[in-house]
């Protein structure tokens, strides 16, 4: 930390260093003279996780030995890291950057990530078994979901990837026409399963389990111990979680999924019990899926005149919820969404339903629905427009549904006064973040207030939706990976986490001379739709240098 | 795209829109600035903003309004933007009756938090729902007639009346502003070319414009 202190302060803070930049992110050769403190000493941060390499289709060449090379690397600037996640992201980095040599053509790497969908696609190679390695159906067997096609496969699999060795392996749920054709689950018998259907690999099924790294130390992690080490939990996800493994990480992290393994199922499926009880209660149809009973648009007669009101703002805004993802506008997910959000307003009357808060339960469904899909989706398909309906078995997508609830209560409890009369909690986080800016970012704060932006007008939505409106879903999902990592993540971290993002566009932003341009950039959003986890990681490590400076010490804010 | 230089204009004039949420002001905007719908439009969160020059009597104003959120909870910070405010639009959905029921409120929104004498014009938005109208249009001209507001019926979607909307609105504040600087002419020198304008008291909104 004294290191880092010492970095900084070289840097002067607030003035424009200079960039030392060589920085390998393409993106920010534009950024030039913007980037106010400086890229050089962010940089190594940029190539931080290794999940980039198990996330990037490219990924699946490379050389098994190259995995083990870094596996151990981490491994090993782990062990050092005694602090929590704090030291996370630095021990990732250096760690990184001692393995350039073997990151093969990270432009190549990126290239491929931003043109690909989300790399889930479990490639024609995939094994559908594999994903899965589902365990025995407790998870859904209360659920009083119909059970449709339901199959061994019908629960999510994540919970499973840890207790895979120990659970019978069932097929691929039979309903998925998309995971039938698939080659036959030849290594699915590996205990690490997971893994090794991620990335998948070109070469035949039965080959040895050369696992993504990244995936693997999750896999280790998850599943070595009978008490997850949080710290250690957090320590790893800071820099990006798999695909594979996001799911399951998120609900443990959130506190939703208990670390003590031995309790995670029983936790887990009275917690999914307890939603659909409650779904029942507040008078909400339990359909998991479409037809006229689940259509959204359906308002129970039982309701009383707030409660409709209420419902009726959710209706308004279910059809505006990330319109441009396909995934979002099929009605199982609208209607998913609805009671999500409707349970969560009548069981937090402080806040009620607030605009935004829809946004907010996305990322969840995308991560969940990616986690059931993985292996399963061919090339050309992507969660973003995933035809729900037939690919996903109600039995899945109700458990699906609960995760969400929960996961979305269990964030939504870290910012409270984000939602209540007069947004104290917000306003709180867009003024620190004016400060912050001051700070790191003079010219551009100056260049703010000449123009007379206010920090509110744009950041607002920053704050209340947590930045999901910003970026791209998949994107969103490795930010959100270091939100759930840090301490505060979303209450605290994500306020730099913004003064990063602003000041990763200084330049551009100070560009605009004129009020209505400046303000329509910021309004419409940032250039973000190519960025890569390598960008994110990037960003992250930079609000991470910003935290450690100012958190604590308000007076270099005032 | 970044430089732009700054038109010239003689009058700026702020106007926010108000109303329900999904009644459609977003894309009022949008059509009226950019000439676009966007049916896949998000909700607002906060504030959004744009401008346009309009000619009104042969003067060049420039329009800088403001989309606000329309939910409820976002009062408190939305109605910051009420604040030298010269206009407002204040839209429902022609199909759903609630959000003509709740114009009463928006006016009171309007009394308490913006100037005395803005102008205020009543948009019944969504008028190619014609089939599943929920408001006839004479119970809306008659309540704003009765409430001295201006009043149109438009569709962001194909297009009717959002141009004339925001025509009248603004040609109304201009004649509202010229009568009352003619007035002050003597004393206070009028507005200054590019300068915001408020209304000040002393003239009862004569907010009719049609």
């Amino acid at each position: 930390m004294a290191g880092l202190q010492g970095f900084l302060s070289r840097l002067g803070l607030g003035a424009d260093s200079g960039p030392s930049s060589t920085t390998t992110s393409p993106k920010s050769a534009g950024q030039g003279e913007g980037n106010s403190w400086g890229d050089g000493n962010i940089k190594p941060t940029g190539k931080s996780s290794s999940e980039d390499e198990g996330n990037s289709p490219n990924s699946r060449g490379s050389s098994p030995h190259l995995g083990e090379q870094r596996l151990g690397k981490i491994t090993s600037s782990e062990g050092g890291g005694g602090a929590p996640s704090a030291n996370a992201p630095r021990s990732a980095q250096s760690s990184n950057t001692a393995r350039v040599p073997g990151r093969a053509m990270p432009g190549r790497l990126m290239k491929a990530s931003r043109t690909r969908p989300p790399p889930t696609d479990g490639g024609s190679g995939s094994n559908t078994a594999a994903k899965s390695g589902p365990k025995e159906g407790n998870g859904v067997s209360n659920l009083q979901s119909s059970s449709a096609s339901s199959s061994g496969g019908v629960e999510l699999n994540n919970g499973s990837q840890a207790d895979a060795p120990s659970s019978a392996l069932s097929p691929p749920p039979s309903s998925s026409p998309s995971s039938s054709p698939l080659p036959p689950p030849s290594s699915a018998s590996s205990p690490k399963s997971s893994g090794s259907s991620f990335p998948p690999k070109p070469s035949s099924p039965s080959a040895s389990p050369v696992t993504n790294p990244a995936s693997e130390k999750f896999s280790k992690l998850l599943s070595t111990t009978s008490t997850i080490s949080l710290p250690s939990l957090r320590s790893l996800s800071w820099s990006g979680v798999p695909n594979s493994h996001r799911g399951e990480v998120w609900r443990i992290l959130l506190g939703y999924s208990p670390a003590n393994r031995g309790r995670r199922d029983a936790v887990l499926d009275r917690k999914r019990g307890e939603y659909w009880k409650s779904i029942e209660q507040v008078g909400l149809s339990p359909v998991p899926s479409s037809g006229e009973s689940g259509s959204p648009e359906t308002l129970p007669a039982t309701l009383t005149k707030s409660e409709t009101r209420l419902l009726r703002q959710i209706l308004v805004d279910l059809p505006r919820t990330s319109p441009t993802v396909p995934l979002y506008q099929s009605p199982e997910i609208q209607t998913m969404l609805k009671r999500i959000l409707y349970l969560w307003a009548v069981r937090n009357p402080g806040a009620s339903y607030v605009q935004g808060i829809n946004d907010l339960a996305t990322p969840f469904v995308w991560v969940f629905l990616e986690e059931y899909m993985h292996g399963k989706l061919k090339d050309n398909e992507s969660i973003s427009s995933l035809d729900v309906s037939s690919c996903v078995p109600p039995p899945v997508l109700s458990i699906i549904e609960s995760d969400t609830y929960w996961c979305l209560t269990s964030l939504l409890s870290t910012i409270q006064d984000h939602y209540t009369p007069n947004q104290p909690g917000l306003q709180r986080q867009v003024h620190t973040l004016g400060s912050v800016v001051k700070r790191t970012d003079a010219r551009l704060h100056t260049h703010l207030q000449d123009l007379g932006v206010e920090y509110i007008q744009f950041a607002f939505k920053w704050c209340n939706c947590l930045l999901v409106r910003e970026f791209q879903p998949r994107t969103v999902a490795r930010l959100w990976d270091t939100y759930l990592s840090e301490e505060g993540g979303f209450s605290n971290f994500h306020v730099y986490a913004c003064a990063a993002l602003l000041t990763r566009f200084s330049a551009e932003l100070r560009a605009k001379v004129d009020f209505g341009d400046l303000f329509t950039t910021l309004q419409q959003g940032l250039p973000t739709e190519e960025w890569s986890d390598d960008d994110v990681s990037m960003l992250c490590s930079q609000a991470f240098v910003l935290k450690s400076l100012f958190e604590g010490s308000e007076k270099h804010l005032e | 795209m970044s430089t732009r230089v700054e038109e010239e204009y003689d009058y700026l004039f702020k106007v926010v829109l108000i109303g329900d949420s999904g009644v459609g002001k977003s894309n009022l905007l949008s059509r009226f600035t950019r000439n676009e719908f966007n049916l896949e439009s998000k909700s607002t969160i906060g504030v959004e903003f744009a401008t346009k020059s309009i000619q009104a009597e042969g003067k060049t104003i420039k329009a800088q309004i403001w989309d606000t959120a329309g939910q409820e909870r976002y009062r408190a910070i939305t109605s910051a933007y009420y604040r030298g405010a010269v206009g407002a639009l204040l839209v429902y959905d022609i199909s759903k009756h609630g959000t003509f029921e709740n114009v009463e409120r928006w006016l009171k929104e309007l009394r308490d938090h913006a100037e005395a004498n803005i102008v205020v014009m009543l948009v019944g938005n969504k008028s190619d729902l014609k089939n599943i109208r929920g408001v006839e249009t004479d119970e809306a001209m008659s309540f704003a007639e009765q409430h001295n507001l201006a009043f149109i019926e438009t569709s962001a979607l194909d297009s009717t009346g959002v141009d004339t909307a925001f025509q009248r609105i603004l040609t109304e504040i201009y004649r509202l502003m010229s009568r009352r600087n003619m007035a002050a002419e003597e004393g206070v020198g009028g507005v200054g070319k590019g300068q915001s304008i408020e209304l000040g008291e002393g003239k009862k909104g004569g907010k009719k414009c049609c």
